[in-house]
């Protein structure tokens, strides 16, 4: 059996195919596990979701080219969010925008993130009031 | 049994006083009674870090040679006010750069106590004793004659927590508030915040000395908006809702930029994180009883900015305990919730007054004044 990879990826559905059972397709044929992280689809209208696809690398190139086949548009999410912690005053507003869970306060009230829980929404940084919250990639 | 300041400050003198913070008398509280707490505690530290919009710094820079009335001053292109003597000038914290969104007048003072220098530019009419038309200098907390904070309203006691019923996005001075009660966002330290621990303002008042910014300063006087009138709650005394405030007053020249800090909030502007922090003398058992009021006995109200009015609906009445746990109970849904003001700060700032009294750096104050003073909050009326 080769490596395990998981990926995190933005794919953007044209209308013409969100009817089509997609991800269930990339599960049952392609072999890998899906992770919907974020997602607005609605018929008749372009579609995208945000999800981290796992499983061996032969198995993900070929999920890939089959999304491609079927003219899903996939872009590598490389974006990630750094916080800067001399900058950060640990109020916590962010954490009330965050609606996955990946920004929140512990319990000394002290800021905490966890990158595998973010979907790059991007609303912490706009709820940020001192501009502690860069987006990178 | 009653405690005097006086005594108060002997014990501190002797390095014999008893100082618990805020949040360490409520743990307290959880296995002693009143009458104990008063026994053993002389006093409890309070402390805040929040976002105070009427905020501001008066500077006078000294007189130049050909002398000169600073007009129409601008500090790093934020417009300060001139229309005091001549080299008076007030910068607010709120006031905006021109042409910029996300710098203003608390970014000035900010970066004063920072040690930059800002770039002050005015105009005036020249007068025969003030002939200057036009200056442009560098302005600096070293090259200034004084450089004081006067804040006409700070440390409120006690603030409506924010939520929205509406469809779209809000972009508010509680932060961003989601469409369909997507969040709650809340703006006080709760059980460590100031005026949270003397609802009736019985230690605290005019002349109180006070944490502001890092540094030492006072009260000045009742802050505006100041409301005695808001309905209490029957057991801690406590305004649910907006209640008293303070004018605050201190030397901007020693404070330090961990506890004041610039804020641009996005569909807003500006504003100011400043750190407070009061001590509560527990003169009596009633105060330690104020004193060791918890998270949970303080209720506020949830109103509704999706409705653009004065008189926004009371979606809920909660208590901190509730707001601070991240969850919020609104018609059966869970709804995310979170503070605007830090209370990781807030805890550092009460345990440097109390490190500050043990150490014999900060004695206590009587008021000069007993507050409320006018005690009115009313909205605009026609003459």
């Amino acid at each position: 059996m080769g490596r395990n990879i998981k990926e995190r990826v933005f794919l953007l559905f044209p209308k013409k195919v969100v009817n089509y059972p997609i991800t269930a397709m990339l599960i049952k044929e392609k072999n890998v596990f899906v992770n919907i992280l974020k997602a607005e689809i609605m018929p008749n209208e372009d579609g995208y979701m945000i999800v981290d696809i796992e499983g061996e690398i032969k198995d993900i190139e070929e999920a890939k080219k089959f999304l491609k086949e079927k003219g899903v548009s996939i872009f590598p999410i490389s974006q990630k969010i750094i916080i800067n912690k001399k900058e950060c005053i640990n109020c916590g507003s962010c954490t009330g925008v965050c609606l996955p869970g990946a920004l929140f306060l512990n319990k000394k009230f002290k800021l905490e993130f966890k990158p595998e829980k973010c979907i790059l929404c991007s609303m912490c940084k706009e709820a940020c009031p001192v501009g502690a919250i860069e987006i990178i990639g | 049994m009653k405690r005097s300041i006086e005594e108060i400050n002997e014990k501190i003198k002797k390095g014999e006083v008893v100082v618990l913070r805020a949040d360490e008398i409520v743990e307290m509280r959880k296995k002693e009674k009143i009458k104990e707490i008063f026994k053993k505690v002389d006093v409890v530290t309070t402390g805040t870090f929040g976002m105070m919009c009427s905020s501001g710094a008066f500077i006078n820079t000294g007189h130049f040679d050909p002398p000169i009335k600073l007009q129409e001053v601008t500090l790093n292109d934020v417009k300060a006010y001139g229309g005091i003597a001549s080299v008076d000038i007030y910068i607010g914290a709120t006031e905006k750069a021109n042409g910029r969104e996300d710098y203003g007048g608390a970014h000035v003072i900010q970066g004063l106590v920072k040690g930059e220098k800002i770039k002050l530019k005015a105009k005036s009419f020249p007068t025969d004793c003030y002939p200057g038309k036009e200056i442009e200098v560098y302005i600096s907390l070293k090259n200034v004659n004084q450089a004081f904070l006067f804040n006409p309203r700070n440390c409120y006691q006690n603030y409506n927590a924010a939520t929205n019923s509406s469809k779209e996005l809000l972009y508010t001075y509680m932060g961003p508030l989601l469409p369909n009660f997507g969040n709650v966002m809340f703006s006080t330290s709760g059980e460590l915040s100031p005026l949270h621990k003397d609802p009736f303002f019985r230690t605290v008042g005019i002349g109180t000395k006070i944490f502001i910014g890092g540094t030492k300063g006072y009260v000045a006087w009742e802050g505006t908006q100041f409301n005695f009138y808001t309905e209490k709650d029957k057991i801690t005394g406590l305004p649910i809702g907006p209640g008293g405030t303070l004018a605050l007053i201190g030397n901007l020249k020693e404070m330090k930029s961990e506890f004041l800090k610039a804020a641009y909030i996005k569909g807003y502007g500006i504003s100011l994180f400043l750190g407070i922090g009061i001590p509560i003398p527990l003169i009596d058992e009633e105060m330690a009883f104020y004193a060791s009021i918890s998270n949970e006995m303080i209720k506020t109200k949830i109103v509704d900015y999706g409705v653009k009015r004065l008189d926004r609906p009371i979606v809920k009445i909660t208590n901190y305990k509730e707001l601070f746990s991240g969850w919020v109970e609104i018609n059966g849904k869970r709804v995310k919730s979170a503070p605007r003001t830090s209370i990781y700060k807030s805890i550092e700032i009460a345990e440097i007054l109390k490190r500050w009294i043990k150490n014999k750096k900060f004695y206590l104050t009587n008021y000069v004044r007993k507050l409320p003073i006018e005690g009115v909050y009313k909205r605009w009326e026609e003459i």
